[in-house]
């Protein structure tokens, strides 16, 4: 039979014995170890920025275009008279 | 705040927080690892520290706020491992007759907060007033938490005596 005031007090007694210098040692491992795990998501961050943002730039129209061309084609009244045209309006 | 390094908070709080430790989990596993983590997440916070408060009670507050998610975050992975498994991890409501006594078990039947709230009123006695200002609830709330916390723990322990 235990009862609330016994546990408690079971509990405050059993506290262990903790080796504090080795404790300290694995502290410091983890400290490291993290700090690199930190820095080296930082650097895959920074990495895929600089890709994405490659990306983008090289498909970006006006870079695709080789100073607009592709914009040409679509804006060129010229163009507006093509085969494609002559088929959707024919009867 | 110049001048605070983190050996000197280590060598100065160690005990402290060992204390709490060992009195919120038990094998020493468990205690090692919440020991270890505090310590960690004091060294992360450390450049932020501003002295408003007390190094012990800042100190203190970070190992409340680690014991109790670190409790959470296990009780989520064995949820995850039950839902997965099919297989109930957590011991049967009653205690199998001669099962043995361990400390763990009734306080199992709490939930973080609660364990620490009991812990930290209970076995630190500390008051309830510093109480909710480490773990930032209203006193209101350490109250009923404690009152509910206490009962959960007195309906589990009697368990203990009819067998």
């Amino acid at each position: 039979m235990i009862g609330y005031d016994e546990y408690l007090g079971r509990i405050r007694d059993g506290k262990g014995t903790a080796d504090f210098a080795a404790l300290r040692r694995s502290i410091g491992g983890k400290i490291i170890a993290r700090q690199k795990a930190r820095a080296r998501r930082a650097a895959a961050g920074v990495l895929a920025l600089f890709l994405i943002s490659a990306a983008a730039y090289f498909a970006c129209p006006a870079v695709m275009t080789e100073g607009g061309q592709l914009y040409a084609y679509v804006f060129e009244p010229d163009i507006s008279d093509g085969p494609v045209l002559d088929y959707v309006f024919s009867d | 705040m110049a001048g605070l390094d983190f050996e000197t908070v280590y060598q100065e709080h160690k005990g402290n927080i060992w204390s709490l430790v060992s009195r919120y989990v038990f094998t020493a596993e468990d205690r090692e690892d919440l020991f270890q983590e505090v310590f960690i997440n004091v060294h992360r916070a450390l450049p932020r520290f501003r002295g408003e408060s007390a190094v012990g009670t800042w100190l203190y507050r970070i190992a409340v706020n680690t014991a109790v998610n670190q409790l959470k975050k296990r009780d989520r992975h064995r949820k995850v491992i039950e839902v997965l498994s099919g297989l109930r991890l957590i011991e049967a409501e009653e205690p199998a007759a001669g099962a043995g006594f361990s400390l763990e078990r009734p306080l199992a039947r709490l939930s973080p907060r609660q364990r620490m709230v009991v812990t930290l009123s209970d076995i630190e006695e500390k008051k309830l007033e510093e109480i909710a200002a480490l773990m930032a609830l209203p006193l209101g709330t350490v109250k009923s938490t404690l009152h509910r916390a206490r009962e959960i723990l007195k309906k589990e322990l009697s368990a203990y005596d009819r067998l």
